[in-house]
């Protein structure tokens, strides 16, 4: 018996391997995008229904944004916002039958750590600088330098690790439960998978906040507390 | 457990493209959206603002205008009380003058009516004394002899004119002699020739009697009446009384 874990080839492009989380990714983005497109079309003075819900998200968005980063948060609510509602639809696309959600695959999980990771690094250089930044290593003191190495490497995994886990579970513990029994008994557990995921679609998102705030704003605190001796 | 790095690349490359994508048709026109209502929702509050604040202004305005017309309207109450007090000093003054004019007017009407009564009162009271007189010469009248008048008569006769005396107790137009007393035989004899000598000619005479003439004759004939009576002297007192009061 094979893995659950390993995820086969559906298909090649070229020497590609396209399996099937890129797939369900595709179809994931394509659903966003049109359904973007169409609304933006149809964006009014007054809302409708869906245009009140989205714009319900985003100013929500925006606020936990500007919670984290104490700052506009302009710079971070397509990042922020983007990662937020495709983990979200993609943890819930597993209550589709037959589909898989893209994130119970550590590849998708460790691109979207990968994108919070450069985005941190991006914003705290834009911020403070290079030098600035680097400097934000050496906080409180330089022996903390491995220790923030580190960290910055820690807590990308547990980044994907976390998402990995809770996603992979509950689609294995459905999946058991289905083989076990199919019918009305893991419903339960698909409404708990429903919650499972808008919260981790909710954590990934902050946390990715916290961490790109952090970089901006450290190398801030810093600039201050240089300042403020003299 | 194995990672596919393929995977992880083409996720990565999907999740950039996505990002671009969303930001693209998703967040930008929604916060686009989202800022257009607010600048509308500011400039509707600015409007507003605008609007109320004129509308407060007018009220303002109003406000004084009220007070101006309540003003003018207080000054043209004054002036028209003042008018009326004017008028009405002007009436009672012409009102008082009527009646000082009509009191003097009554007064003088009744001073005129008293003058009358006075007068009246004096006639009445000339009369009452011819009256008494008349009733105190009665008896001692009665004494007086009849020649005691017939030189008086003849003495009238005498200032009548000539065609007068000719005409007077004629045949054709005799005289009447009136007395107080009937007359004798002798007494009409005496007249008839005492009235003859003062007329020239026979006097024919009708005799009559009138107690009102008190003593004395009367001789009326044709045009002329001669009087030698104290009832004429008593009317002649009585009529100069009269005149001197009134």
């Amino acid at each position: 018996m094979k893995s659950p874990l390993v995820v086969e080839p559906l298909f090649y492009i070229g020497p590609v391997p396209i399996t099937q989380p890129v797939v369900a990714t595709w179809v994931i983005m394509a659903v966003m995008v049109l359904f973007s497109i169409l609304l933006s079309r149809h964006l009014k003075q007054r809302p409708g229904r869906t245009q009140a819900v989205m714009e319900l998200i985003t100013g929500a968005l925006d606020h936990q944004i500007e919670d984290v980063v104490q700052s506009d948060p302009a710079p971070y609510r397509v990042l922020i916002g983007t990662i937020f509602l495709f983990v979200l639809i993609a943890n819930w696309s597993g209550m589709l039958p037959g589909v898989e959600p893209p994130t119970a695959h550590l590849e998708t999980d460790a691109a979207l750590a990968l994108l919070v990771f450069a985005a941190t690094l991006y914003h705290g250089v834009r911020s403070n600088g290079l030098v600035g930044y680097l400097k934000t290593f050496a906080e409180p003191t330089w022996i903390m330098i491995p220790l923030n190495l580190v960290e910055q490497i820690t807590r990308t995994f547990s980044l994907i690790i976390r998402l990995f886990g809770n996603v992979m579970s509950g689609v294995f513990v459905i999946g058991i439960m289905l083989s076990l029994a199919g019918l009305l008994v893991p419903i339960p557990l698909m409404a708990l998978d429903l919650l499972t995921g808008a919260v981790q679609a909710y954590i990934f998102a902050i946390l990715g906040c916290v961490f790109i705030g952090a970089a901006v704003s450290e190398g801030r605190d810093t600039a201050s507390q240089e300042r403020s001796p003299s | 457990m194995r990672i596919d790095w393929w995977t992880i690349g083409l996720q990565t490359i999907n999740l950039v493209v996505l990002l671009w994508l969303l930001g693209r048709f998703f967040f930008r026109p929604m916060t686009r959206v989202v800022a257009e209502r607010r600048a509308a929702a500011n400039k509707m509050l600015d409007a507003a603002k605008a609007a109320q604040e004129k509308a407060e202004a007018a009220t303002k305005e109003a406000e004084a205008e009220r007070e101006r017309v309540a003003a003018s309207r207080l000054e043209a109450l004054e002036a028209a009380r003042k008018e009326a007090e004017a008028q009405r000093a002007k009436l009672i003054e012409a009102a008082h003058e009527e009646a000082r004019r009509e009191r003097a007017e009554a007064e003088a009407a009744l001073d005129h009516a008293r003058g009358q009564a006075e007068a009246q009162l004096a006639r009445q009271a000339n009369a009452l004394a011819a009256d008494m007189a008349a009733r105190l010469l009665e008896a001692p009248a009665a004494k007086l002899p009849l020649a005691s008048f017939l030189p008086e008569l003849e003495h009238a006769l005498a200032a009548l004119p000539e065609a007068t005396r000719e005409k007077l107790a004629t045949e054709a137009a005799p005289a009447t002699l009136v007395n107080a007393r009937t007359l004798g035989e002798a007494e009409q004899q005496a007249v008839r020739e005492a009235l003859g000598r003062a007329l020239g000619h026979e006097a024919v005479l009708t005799f009559d009697t009138d107690p009102a003439l008190i003593a004395g004759l009367r001789l009326s004939g044709g045009m002329a009446v001669l009087d030698v009576n104290l009832r004429a002297d008593l009317d002649r007192v009585t009529a100069r009384l009269d005149a001197r009061d009134e």
